[in-house]
């Protein structure tokens, strides 16, 4: 399907198309949401003072809608779906601030419970918990490609594609199922090594 | 080398950058049961899923020329560069684009 043909689709037509992460179909909305998003005065502001560019707009949109499912929570009751995603954007642009909480720490500022300690601040939010996953995957993913591409077929053929390690070894050319085992476990092995590396990076 | 007796297919990804034209996505197929003499055919896409008419993509080591959007790789010379990391498309114009073998 090409961009002029789903440039003529109605918002229920285009929503399957934006699910599967169809190239055209998300072209259409780096025009219809994060072009105009991103010349919004208020956005234009915020996104200088933040470091944010509309790349990482898209890139973080796609990642959420797509990775994350999260277009499954557009109603299609004839609400504009580009309007839905362009009250996401602007929501991901007011959120985006790097200290929230300006020169305090997160602690220092707290809100205080009866007793007058410092009440406990909500970390496990889910959408932002299954979001920095899904990055992390894939940058331990490109580590271990980085380390031995090898290693990272191993991974994709048995997780991805569930060949067998008989399968994987007539493929690869690998001397034994007992080899592929091994380097599927190494692979494990290093994706868990590199996770913390990643999460103390931020 | 010998493939699975199911076709398919892994994908390849250009790094996100600001240019849209200067996407690209090469799906690798492995074809049910080829073999070592075989080859493994490739597509190349742009962003709106339309094979890109030329250029020359980098993996395993190789460069593989791309006519109409399709290419092959050896499979051989699969096995023998499964060690190189160095994944590339470049483009008629000269410009090499970097990318990156996706987990899905």
């Amino acid at each position: 399907m090409t961009y002029e043909e789903v440039l003529k689709l109605s918002d229920h037509d285009l929503l399957p198309l934006l699910k599967e992460g169809v190239d055209p179909a998300w072209k259409r909305v780096w025009f219809e949401v994060i072009e105009p998003e991103k010349k919004r005065l208020r956005n234009a502001e915020l996104m200088r003072k933040w470091s944010v560019t509309d790349g990482d707009l898209f890139g973080i949109l796609f990642k959420e809608m797509v990775g994350d499912g999260k277009l499954a929570y557009y109603r299609d009751d004839g609400g504009s779906l580009m309007g839905w995603l362009r009250a996401y954007v602007r929501g991901y642009i007011t959120r985006s601030d790097p200290a929230p909480h300006g020169e305090f720490s997160l602690e220092g500022t707290a809100e205080l419970d009866e007793r007058g300690e410092p009440m406990a601040i909500p970390f496990h939010d889910l959408g932002f918990t299954r979001n920095e996953v899904w990055q992390m995957t894939h940058l331990c993913f490109r580590d271990l490609w980085n380390d031995d591409p090898r290693k990272a077929y191993v991974l994709l053929f048995k997780t991805r594609f569930f060949l067998s390690s008989r399968e994987v070894a007539d493929l690869l050319e690998i001397s034994s199922e007992a080899a592929v085992d091994q380097i599927f476990s190494r692979a494990v092995k290093d994706m868990r090594a590199a996770w913390p590396r990643h999460d103390k990076e931020g | 080398m010998r493939c699975p007796d199911k076709d398919f297919m892994v994908e390849f990804r250009s790094m996100l950058g600001k240019d849209p034209s200067r996407r690209w996505l090469v799906r690798l197929v492995f074809p049910a049961k080829r073999g070592t003499g075989g080859n493994l055919p490739f597509y190349v896409t742009n962003w709106e899923d339309d094979p890109i008419p030329s250029g020359v993509f980098h993996l395993m080591g190789g460069q593989w020329t791309v006519s109409e959007g399709l290419g092959s790789i050896p499979c051989a010379a699969f096995i023998a560069g499964i060690h190189e990391t160095a994944v590339w498309f470049q483009f008629p114009d000269g410009e090499h684009v970097p990318g990156g073998l996706t987990f899905g």
